[in-house]
């Protein structure tokens, strides 16, 4: 009886380590993007000589491609935050906070599936998703830039499905990763520390409870 | 009158919905406004380099062209003899740029539909596997050649090449400021002077392209404007004026609607980018006008005007013709200015105010506007010092007043007494030349004048390989070496005096321009009313004697011609369609159709009203098919009181 106590207790132990320190993965192609290579794209309604085309998402994903305006370059880039719901659901409230102003939360119940929201405003460059992997209560989001060999911009945002989470503080960590040496080797210059940081969405903190209470202001997009 | 209501109520708003969209904005009254011209580019050849090309629906498939977007050339540096390869270097960008110029699409049209573009992908990169021993340098080289190609085809006369690329690259022109070295720099000067064709340049914008080759002197440098109150009048957004030009010059021209435009892509879709057009999307807007203005030279000379020879084809004249007819104010009596408003007609008959990126400074808040000839510091040579504003330019392109400017013709220096408003290819001849322009009539105290002076800076090789005299890799160009004033050593300076009639030096002078660069611009309000002159005067002959464009404009210009504006009243209204409607031989119902809402005064108070008449007239052409005519030739009085209810209606 002692040794299958022993047994059960070690199995549980291990279980929660593997679980706080095994990193996990997104894949990309579960997370939706706006212009983002690889993920499930998501896209707004075109006009044609037939019409307007829309489908259930595009009014959205259009207006909250429109929210993400230029930034002026004395000013900086707003926080990612995290929604409740996946897909279409989190789309919706994502717009919620990017167009009808509605405050972000950064408390969140455990019993929710979520998704964090990740964007960059107009600018010279692509921003390309290489990786999201959670550590624990780390989300950390991989990103780089490409230039642009035109005089166009892009911004870019996505939906990227965390699933439902242990009660804790958790981060979402935006890093941004050097930019390709076959760009570097072609002399493209790399962008200072304060255009990254009026292009790209920064880093955020929330927080899971198992039971849920009302949370405070949170950080807006 | 009730059944018309009901009609009107229930049937209309399609038709209205179509007309609002954003789409043809840009090049309609709130934009431009092009389509209000009888110009369409016709016949004029114009080039569009960029790193990829756009589609040909004659070559490449559906999903890699647009129906509406017909180059009339393509071409491809990748490819052996320039050929373009079918679906090959095609991305939206270049196809979208390209649509601003030609598209025929009814939602998204472009500024000269009939104008024969020729599109280069002139160094394709793929952005996921580049060349790995392309550099920028090289990116720019090939792109030089591409341009070289098409100025220097036999086949073609290419007016005008788009230029909306801006490689995020050059680190030292970044970085030192933009100097006009780079040798792709360099090369549009020289191929502008030598080729005598108009480069059309985008601008510095949002952390991206670089400022090669926006630090260009000969070019025309275009930033973007967005909408304030629904007319294209802001310094967009988009634009970063953080690398202005080396010296005491600004990289910006003029400035073009760009944000929210409506533009034909790739799969037959028309789309807004929004603000993503960035500066690319306001230099297809000049080139586009280029074209409709050597279009109105070739009908002049078709035509024999005694004023318009090919000297009117000169990129000099262009851009002093495009730049001169910038709007800066709104020209509608409510403009202040020194504690007094401005008359109407005291601003040249000017359709919109233009504001900085800040929302509120204008032109009068510009160091621009220093054309005073005490200066703000009380000494004569305080004034003039600055031509451009960094934002603006000198203002917003109007194709339409860029037609009045352009319509009187040719008027040359030391000759017969000018008229208020016309142009000039002229040359000095060296060190202390003055041509004197004066005008034939006396002009009023507080109202505007607006003078814009154009020329080139010199660029000559310094390797140039066989075949000689062509750009080819490995060839550059020579720097120049004076830094302040910038580039003294390669310019010939020129300056812009406006003197009262009979002066004899240029210490009388009531305003003057003599700032760095190769523009000079006076927009000054008439201190007595008098009679005056313009006077160009060469400085130095660093590079001697000096051909420029010279454009002039005082007072109200004559309304151009509108097609389907059958009262002359200079707009496309209601008013004019009772005139067809007693007369159909005035015109082309067509034209009306096409040009309704295509008002020829200012854009912002295009309001409700003619909304109101196009409910009017298109309820008038529904009834017609339903109604004999003899009972609407009975009913017509009471048609007007109809279209006076529905006004109330809405």
């Amino acid at each position: 009886m002692y040794v299958r106590f022993l047994c059960v207790l070690s199995f549980t132990f291990c279980c929660s380590v593997c679980y706080a320190q095994e990193p996990l993965e997104i894949p990309r192609n579960q997370i939706w993007g706006y212009e983002i290579p690889g993920t499930r794209p998501l896209k707004f309604g075109r006009w044609s000589s037939t019409g307007k085309h829309i489908s259930a998402e595009s009014p959205l994903v259009e207006e909250i491609f429109r929210s993400l305006d230029i930034i002026k370059y004395d000013l900086s880039s707003g926080p990612s935050f995290v929604v409740e719901g996946t897909g279409i659901d989190a789309l919706k409230n994502a717009h919620a906070i990017c167009i009808k102003k509605r405050k972000s939360e950064n408390m969140f119940s455990s019993e929710k599936e979520l998704s964090a929201f990740f964007f960059s405003h107009p600018a010279g460059r692509y921003v390309r998703i290489i990786d999201v992997v959670r550590h624990g209560k780390e989300i950390v989001i991989q990103y780089r830039f490409e230039p642009h060999l035109d005089a166009g911009l892009s911004s870019h945002f996505a939906l990227i499905p965390l699933g439902t989470l242990l009660p804790g503080k958790y981060e979402i960590k935006i890093i941004q990763l050097p930019m390709e040496t076959q760009f570097q080797n072609i002399g493209v210059f790399s962008l200072t520390q304060k255009d990254v940081e009026r292009i790209v969405c920064k880093s955020s903190r929330f927080t899971i409870q198992s039971q849920l209470i009302p949370s405070s202001e949170g950080p807006k997009p | 009158m009730k059944d018309i209501s009901i009609f009107l109520s229930f049937k209309l708003p399609l038709p209205l919905t179509s007309i609002a969209l954003a789409s043809v904005d840009s090049i309609g009254p709130n934009g431009v406004p092009s389509s209000v011209l009888s110009l369409t580019g016709d016949n004029i050849d114009i080039g569009q380099v960029e790193l990829s090309r756009a589609g040909d629906p004659t070559l490449d498939s559906t999903a890699a062209s647009n129906s509406s977007v017909r180059p009339n050339s393509v071409f491809d540096r990748a490819f052996v003899n320039f050929a373009a390869s079918t679906n090959m270097n095609i991305p939206a960008h270049a196809e979208e740029v390209a649509s601003i110029i030609i598209s025929t699409d009814a939602v998204a049209k472009g500024v000269a539909p009939d104008a024969n573009l020729l599109s280069f992908a002139g160094s394709f990169v793929n952005p996921g596997d580049p060349d790995p021993q392309l550099n920028i340098e090289a990116i720019y080289t090939q792109a030089a050649q591409s341009a070289n190609f098409l100025a220097t085809l036999t086949t073609h006369d290419v007016k005008a090449i788009n230029l909306s690329i801006g490689v995020a690259g050059g680190t030292p022109n970044v970085v030192n400021g933009a100097d006009g070295k780079s040798n792709f720099t360099s090369f549009i000067d020289w191929s502008s002077k030598t080729h005598d064709v108009s480069y059309v340049v985008a601008g510095f914008e949002a952390a991206s392209s670089g400022s090669v080759p926006a630090d260009n002197f000969n070019a025309i440098t275009v930033g973007a404007s967005d909408k304030e109150n629904g007319v294209y009048r802001r310094v967009g957004v988009a634009n970063d004026f953080r690398f202005d030009a080396a010296g005491n010059r600004s990289l910006i021209d003029i400035l073009a609607p760009s944000r929210d435009v409506e533009v034909a892509t790739l799969n037959t879709q028309v789309l807004s980018r929004g603000t993503l057009g960035g500066t690319s999307f306001a230099v297809p807007h000049v080139t586009g006008t280029l074209a409709l203005l050597h279009q109105h030279v070739n009908n002049q000379i078709t035509a024999g005007a005694a004023r318009f020879t090919p000297n009117a084809h000169r990129h000099e004249v262009m851009k002093a013709v495009l730049m001169n007819s910038a709007d800066k104010f709104i020209d509608n009596g409510t403009v202040m200015f020194d504690g007094n408003t401005v008359a109407q007609g005291g601003l040249l008959g000017m359709e919109r105010t233009v504001l900085k990126q800040d929302g509120t400074s204008t032109w009068f808040e510009s160091d621009a506007f220093d054309d005073f000839a005490s200066g703000t510091g009380g000494t004569f040579f305080d004034g003039g010092a600055f031509a451009l504003d960094t934002e603006m330019g000198a203002g917003h392109l109007n194709a339409k007043r860029a037609l009045q400017q352009f319509i009187p013709g040719e008027y040359e220096a030391d000759s017969t007494a000018i008229p208020t408003i016309g142009w000039d290819f002229g040359t000095t001849s060296g060190t202390s030349d003055i041509n004197k322009y004066a005008f034939n009539q006396q002009m009023t105290a507080g109202d505007f004048i607006s003078v814009t002076l154009a020329w080139d800076r010199k660029v000559e090789f310094d390797t140039d390989t066989a075949p000689i005299g062509v750009f080819n890799p490995g060839d550059t160009f020579k720097e120049y070496t004076i830094d302040e004033p910038n580039a003294d050593d390669v310019i010939s300076d020129l300056q812009l005096y406006l003197v009262p009639t009979g002066s004899f030096s240029i210490n009388q002078a009531v305003a003057l321009s003599i700032g760095e660069g190769t523009v000079q611009h006076i927009f000054f309000p008439i201190p007595t009313t008098d009679t005056y002159e313009i006077w160009v005067r060469q400085l130095d002959d660093d590079a001697g004697a000096q051909d420029y464009g010279l454009a002039w404009w005082y007072g109200v210009a004559p309304l151009p011609v509108v097609q389907g504006d059958f009262d002359s009243d200079g707009d496309v209204d209601g008013q004019g369609f009772l005139v067809w409607q007693r007369n159909p031989n005035v015109g082309s119902l067509s034209d009306w159709q096409s040009n309704y809402g295509n008002p020829l005064v200012a854009a912002s108070q295009a309001a409700s009203e003619p909304s109101a008449w196009l409910l009017l007239v298109l309820g008038v052409l529904f009834m017609q098919n339903r109604i004999s005519s003899s009972y609407i030739s009975r009913r017509w009085p009471c048609e007007i009181q109809c279209s006076t209810g529905y006004s109330r209606l809405i």
